[in-house]
């Protein structure tokens, strides 16, 4: 005998009551599962409504994103994360502390009187005939036992079905565009929305439009429609012909060999070009009406 | 080791059913009784007259191999009649020498009949006898034999000429069990039994050795009892003492009494661990004597019971 522990061999055999508190400390370990069981289910739920609320309540103290340029968080994803670590860790312990070996014995009665008295007289190191009769009877009843006792089953039910239902209606409102471009329009991966290139057209994420106030009249900011009478402005230019081409008269002239005009008028030379994918004169053209109709021109 | 522990719990089993065989009813009686013998205590038996006390102990006598002797309380019975006394004898070389005749208590189970008949002087005889286990005569002090048991009875009507048990003498026994009238059928069956046949002619069969109830004792003492129930029992003998209802609550010794009852309840009923139950099932048997009632709330038909059960909750 070793202390308490009984040496056969080369192996070193717990003692009765040794084996009774290995199976309490099983038994918290097992409550620590289900405490983080229970706080992991029940955080996702906090995280979804903390985030629910405050991305379509959009308080004037919180930022849009935060980050820096290279990646951006919108802020009510931040606000949810933070509170939903610190529900989690709260949580966590709340339960842990009520699941304790005592919650184990209420869940399972059969063992009840009998582990504890066990777990008392362990302590006590008690090793006599009864002692180890009732060591034995209730090791043997913990392996009919089962720590489902610590799950409350309801509990989780019930929170599974806040996080779907919550989930649910988040989902229905970022579709509808009431919000969520924080979280599905203006992801980290997919750009600010701070640059007016992207507002409005694709959010850089999955498709949300983003909403405007104050937005002007189209009608006044395009003005009345009317006909409009053709105009003719016609200039004199004059050219003068440099290195290797020779004179050419004409009213207008390409600058492909770097000519020089020279005329109260200065005209800039350039490559004719056309792009038909681009359509670049209609994109700035509703660019700028954009911009005026949104009053930020 | 186990093995042994479920025989010695299956005989004492046993016991109960072989006294039932004479006894009907008063189960619960018995096995309080058997309690107080595996856990080495004395017990104070009340009832009216003819309620079997006096049989039931005999027969428990009878089916566990150990040796018997009534003691019948009068109050002219003198302490040496009850210890033994030194008398002169004289010896096969004629010479005359004190020697100590063992008196009744030297037996087993000794059955002290109405034993507030005796005067307190005789009482007192079997204080020493009850804690000690041991008789002192002279200068000489003589063991008892072991296991070694008190069951006395006394009668709660028909005072005139008794001598109530003294406050210190009743704490003394572990436990005061109470028999009540049988019911209906009980008395049928008791009628049906001892008309047709006489009491001798029912035989019993010894089932437990001394060996083995001494054995008993020493397992029941190691019967593991939790922190909770230990407190709780200590609580509850304390609230006996600042109880309005009691003007004098019991003493630690009750408390003893009442631990080692549950373990022994326990015991009895195959388990190696005390609950909730045994203790609360052995309260009532062990603080009854230990008691007394208030004057104003005995007036008002509180009994030492009540006020138990009160504090059980």
């Amino acid at each position: 005998m070793y202390a308490g522990r009984e040496w056969t061999g080369s192996i070193l055999t717990m003692t009765s009551a040794e084996e009774v508190l290995k199976a309490e400390k099983e038994i918290r370990r097992e409550g620590a599962k289900a405490a983080f069981l229970h706080a992991a289910i029940e955080t996702t739920l906090v995280f979804i409504a903390v985030f629910f609320v405050v991305d379509s309540s959009s308080p004037v103290w919180l930022p849009e994103s935060i980050g820096t340029e290279a990646v951006t968080v919108p802020a009510s994803a931040v606000v949810a994360v933070s509170v939903a670590v610190v529900f989690f860790g709260i949580d966590a312990a709340l339960v842990y502390r009520s699941r304790t070996v005592e919650y184990f014995e209420e869940a399972n009665p059969q063992v009840k009187e009998a582990l504890r008295t066990a777990r008392d007289a362990a302590k006590r190191d008690e090793e006599n005939e009864m002692a180890e009769r009732l060591y034995g009877d209730v090791l043997e009843e913990l392996r009919t036992t089962s720590s489902e006792g610590f799950v409350s089953v309801r509990r989780i039910l019930g929170s599974l079905f806040l996080v779907v239902g919550v989930g649910v209606l988040l989902m229905t409102a970022s579709f509808g565009g009431g919000f969520g471009d924080g979280l599905f329009g203006d992801s980290p991966f997919g750009g600010s929305g701070e640059n007016s290139d992207d507002e409005g057209q694709s959010g850089g994420g999955s498709g949300g439009e983003r909403e405007y106030d104050d937005l002007q009249d189209p009608d006044e900011v395009l003005g009345e429609t009317g006909d409009v009478t053709r105009g003719e402005d016609d200039q004199d230019v004059e050219l003068d012909q440099s290195g290797t081409g020779g004179d050419r008269g004409g009213e207008t002239g390409s600058a492909g060999g770097g000519s020089d005009y020279t005329d109260s008028v200065e005209v800039e030379s350039q490559r004719s070009e056309y792009s038909p994918e681009e359509e670049i004169d209609d994109a700035e053209l509703v660019k700028e009406y954009n911009l005026r109709v949104r009053g930020e021109e | 080791m186990s093995q042994q522990v479920e025989e010695i719990q299956e005989k004492i089993g046993r016991v109960q059913g072989e006294v039932s065989k004479k006894i009907v009813g008063l189960e619960d009686v018995l096995e309080r009784l058997l309690v107080c013998m595996v856990c080495d205590g004395n017990a104070l038996l009340e009832s009216n007259p003819g309620l079997a006390k006096t049989m039931m102990v005999r027969t428990v006598a009878d089916v566990t191999d150990m040796e018997f002797s009534r003691i019948q309380n009068t109050p002219d019975l003198m302490p040496s009649d009850v210890t033994g006394t030194e008398v002169i004898r004289e010896s096969a070389t004629g010479d005359k020498e004190f020697v100590f005749e063992k008196g009744p208590v030297f037996a087993n189970i000794v059955l002290a009949d109405e034993i507030n008949r005796a005067t307190p002087k005789t009482q007192a005889s079997f204080l020493e006898a009850m804690e000690e286990e041991q008789v002192t005569a002279g200068r000489d002090t003589y063991d008892l034999p072991r296991p070694f048991f008190v069951l006395a009875t006394q009668n709660p009507i028909d005072q005139e000429g008794t001598y109530p048990l003294p406050e210190a003498q009743q704490d003394r026994f572990m436990m005061k069990l109470t028999l009540d009238y049988p019911n209906f059928d009980e008395e049928a069956e008791i009628v049906n039994r001892y008309t047709r046949q006489r009491e001798d002619d029912i035989e019993l069969e010894r089932v437990l050795t001394e060996d083995e109830l001494l054995r008993a004792q020493e397992l029941v003492r190691d019967v593991p009892v939790a922190d909770d129930i230990r407190d709780r029992a200590i609580n509850l003998v304390a609230a006996t003492r600042d109880h309005d209802d009691i003007e004098f609550g019991a003493s630690p010794r009750a408390t003893l009494s009442l631990v080692l009852g549950a373990k022994g309840l326990a015991f009895l009923r195959g388990r190696s661990y005390v609950s909730e139950e045994d203790l609360e099932e052995m309260a009532v048997p062990v603080l009854r004597h230990r008691i007394i009632i208030d004057f104003r709330a005995e007036r008002e038909g509180v009994t030492e019971e009540d006020a138990v059960r009160e504090l059980l909750g």
